[in-house]
């Protein structure tokens, strides 16, 4: 859920519980300060009717409300005595100008006794009050008037306010999403006068430089650990060629000596991989021009086709189009190599392989284990289907760097049995 | 013939010496900048491995001054690394060949005999050996005086064991050389015993007085019969 | 809080011990009274009612300046007692001229108007230094009783 979703969430409910109970306590008061305000006029219309009944003995004799809204009635002494004025919330029949019929109203009720002339008098007087229930309904309704109103305040202030305040922020997220170590690229920078942004910024700009600081000197590293691991191998290499060469060794050690021979020369292997794949990740390889890539697979085809036969497996090159990308020759050597050497080594006997190179893509497909290989982690560096396999387990890794190099696709799929690798070339 | 061997890595240096003392040359070693300087505009050599990475300097320099000298095309550079500027400026200032490490003792073997071959034997090309004559700018092979026919494989094959008489020659250093630079990292190099097969078969048919042979399953040497 | 409950507690005990009456609200003064008051007394405020004994006594103002009435009814709603502030000036003549003769030196200071039934009598008090009395004379300027003070 977006933050902006959130503050909306969170404040519409928190919105919801204030004015509900707001508008309790509003109601409360209003009702209150209404009745207050009633009974202050039914006493000042007191005051006036008693005053009146001492000159005016009319008064004296009211006994239906009509349009005085008032009575008085006789009582005895020791009753008006007992009497204290009071004010009630009562219902009667009464006949409005609207009215047709006379109807029950709500009418507040006042109680009081007076004396005149030495006689006592039980004086009542109503006024109409409106009728709390549509009192309620018309506050309910405007409570949830202003609920809505509220709310749609808040989504438009979280819109265009909040939006605002953290554009810088999404801007920032942005540029870390597609921010790659050691692709060169400018850290993020945003425009922003908030404290805590930038804040974020300075600290995701150390994080990145210590990470891009390590990561060079990783790449450094292996560069240099392959450069120096190269004299010794080929000590070790030139020394047991010349021990073998020379003869006199019996059969047994001699073969305890080609198998040591062949481990180094596996290390060689390895250590060259390695430092290809970081001459491709430190971007030594540059001397970039167009490549014929069909003459590089028919190239590369040749080279294998002694393999290839040996075992029985079948190369056939489908050009549907001539395709020339850009790139270093020798890498794009590499590429159609890899993908070749992986097509016959992991094949079957009497099986086949098919290269079809159309106008942005070239796909190699062969036949092989009749299981999909983990496509997930075929492209990772050591990977190996088969354990047993001699391999460095970083041809495919090497064919990935340098598809990523160039900004090509490289992906792999299993259908009908077989196994395919695709190079999608970015068009320009 | 006579070979200046510029190494600063003793180890290295007497593996090449020894392989090339079993050709019958005459070895010079030099393992300083200065050292090799000195020796290369006092001393006329047949050829010149040349490492790059030297504790007082870049053997870049010395080729610099051979090339002044008109000395450059015997040079063979040795260097640790497969940087392609290196190789650019070493091959600009006239080095005939460069070679990186680790390398196998018979390409070195080779490289160094095209280098003395070029040198001496002004554009006539054959090896010749016995009764087996390899003609390596028309890419022939007479035996007895006789055409042999040979597909391209077998040809680099064959040219290989001639420039590698009675030397130990890897699977790996023939594949790499014949193959190409990428099939060593094939896992399996038993396709080229059949190769192998099928050279000694026409070598046989045709009366050769020569023989592959192998050696320890390691490798193959071109002996003489 | 504690220093502001402890005086409120103190406020309440004051007031206990200090008013012998009890307050009353005035929904708890029967009608007949109220309106009895009423009509006397149409533009009284700050009205405070309490019982005296079986009377039910009224504290009011009155006027611009705050005049200062206590009134007295009983349960059939007559009025019984009227005590109200006058000004000096307002002194039946009589009773000026005997403060004039027998009160020579005094200072006036508070004067009230007591009126029960058809009789009316005025308390004043008189302030010389060190010397206080609250005299109560008749219309006519007699002197009825007086209380050192």
């Amino acid at each position: 859920m977006k933050l902006l979703n959130q503050s909306l969430k969170h404040l519409s409910i928190s919105m919801l519980v204030i004015v509900s109970l707001w508008s309790v306590v509003f109601y409360v008061v209003m009702i209150s300060e209404i009745k207050e305000s009633i009974d202050e006029g039914l006493e000042n219309y007191k005051r006036i009717i008693v005053f009146n009944a001492t000159t005016d003995s009319t008064v004296l004799s009211k006994t239906d409300f009509d349009a005085a809204n008032y009575t008085v009635q006789a009582i005895g002494k020791d009753a008006a005595l007992r009497v204290k004025d009071s004010y009630i919330d009562t219902i009667i029949y009464m006949q409005d100008a609207d009215d047709e019929a006379p109807e029950l109203e709500p009418v507040r009720l006042f109680t009081t006794a007076f004396e005149n002339n030495g006689s006592y008098y039980q004086l009542r007087i109503i006024n109409s009050m409106m009728e709390e229930d549509d009192l309620k309904e018309d506050l309910f309704w405007a409570v949830l008037a202003l609920y809505l109103i509220l709310v749609v305040s808040i989504i438009a202030i979280n819109n265009v306010l909040l939006r605002r305040l953290w554009k810088p922020f999404y801007n920032l997220l942005n540029q870390l999403t597609s921010y790659r170590l050691g692709s060169g690229h400018k850290f993020p920078t945003v425009e922003t006068d908030t404290k805590e942004f930038k804040d974020l910024q300075a600290a995701v700009n150390t994080l990145l430089q210590h990470g891009t600081e390590s990561y060079e000197q990783q790449k450094q590293f292996i560069e240099n650990a392959s450069h120096e691991l190269q004299t010794p191998l080929a000590i070790s290499i030139n020394k047991m060629e010349l021990l073998l060469e020379k003869g006199n060794i019996p059969d047994a050690e001699a073969t305890q000596l080609g198998e040591i021979l062949e481990s180094i020369e596996r290390l060689t292997r390895l250590n060259k991989s390695l430092l290809l794949l970081s001459k491709i990740d430190n971007k030594q390889y540059l001397n970039n021009q167009p490549v014929t890539l069909n003459d590089v697979v028919k190239q590369v085809a040749t080279q294998l086709e002694d393999l290839a036969e040996y075992k029985q497996v079948s190369i056939s090159i489908d050009e549907s189009a001539t395709l020339i990308i850009h790139i270093d020759p020798a890498l794009a050597n590499i590429i159609i190599s890899n993908l070749l050497k992986n097509a016959i080594t992991y094949n079957v006997q009497g099986g086949n392989i098919h290269v079809v190179i159309a106008t942005h893509q070239v796909s190699v497909s062969n036949t092989g284990s009749t299981e999909a290989l983990d496509a997930a982690r075929i492209f990772n560096r050591f990977y190996k289907a088969h354990n047993n396999s001699k391999g460095t387990g970083l041809g495919l890794a090497i064919v990935k760097a340098i598809s990523q190099l160039y900004g090509h696709t490289l992906s792999y799929s299993f259908t009908e049995g077989r196994h395919l690798f695709r190079i999608a070339f970015k068009t320009r | 013939m006579k070979i200046l061997v510029v190494e600063d890595e003793r180890d290295l240096m007497e593996a090449i010496v020894a392989s090339l003392q079993r050709e019958q040359y005459v070895v010079e070693t030099a393992s300083t900048l200065t050292a090799a300087t000195d020796k290369a505009s006092i001393y006329e050599y047949d050829c010149i491995l040349l490492d790059i990475g030297l504790p007082d300097g870049s053997g870049l320099q010395l080729l610099q001054e051979l090339k002044q000298l008109g000395k450059a095309e015997n040079v063979i550079i040795i260097s640790a690394k497969d940087s392609l500027d290196d190789k650019l400026t070493g091959l600009e200032l006239g080095a005939d060949d460069y070679l990186t490490k680790p390398f196998h003792i018979a390409e070195l073997n080779a490289r160094v005999k095209a280098v003395l071959r070029r040198k001496t034997l002004n554009g006539k090309n054959a090896i010749e050996l016995g009764n087996v004559v390899l003609d390596l700018n028309d890419r022939l092979l007479n035996v007895n005086q006789q055409p042999v026919t040979l597909n391209r494989k077998e040809f680099d094959v064959l040219s290989y064991f001639m420039l590698n008489r009675k030397r130990l020659v890897t699977k790996t250093a023939l594949a790499e050389h014949v193959w190409g630079d990428n099939i060593d990292q094939a896992d399996n190099l038993d396709f080229i015993y059949y190769q192998i097969k099928n050279l000694r078969k026409k070598l046989q048919t045709a009366g050769a007085e020569i023989e592959i042979e192998a050696v320890y399953g390691i490798g193959y040497k071109l002996i003489e019969l | 809080m504690k220093k502001t409950m402890m005086m409120a507690a103190m406020a309440v005990l004051l007031s206990t011990g200090t008013a012998t009456a009890q307050k009353l609200a005035q929904a708890q003064v029967p009608s007949v009274i109220v309106n009895s008051f009423q009509k006397s007394f149409a533009k009284a405020y700050d009205i405070k009612w309490e019982m005296d004994g079986s009377l039910y006594k009224v504290e009011f103002e009155t006027g611009m300046l705050g005049d200062d009435h206590d009134a007295w009814y009983d349960a059939t709603g007559k009025i019984v007692r009227h005590k109200e502030d006058i000004a000096q000036s307002d002194l039946p003549a009589k009773v000026s001229a005997t403060i004039a003769s027998q009160y020579s030196g005094y200072a006036v200071d508070d004067v009230d108007r007591v009126t029960e039934g058809s009789s009316t009598s005025y308390k004043v008090e008189l302030k010389k230094p060190h010397d206080k009395w609250k005299v109560v004379f008749d219309s006519e300027g007699k002197v009825l009783s007086k209380i050192a003070d």
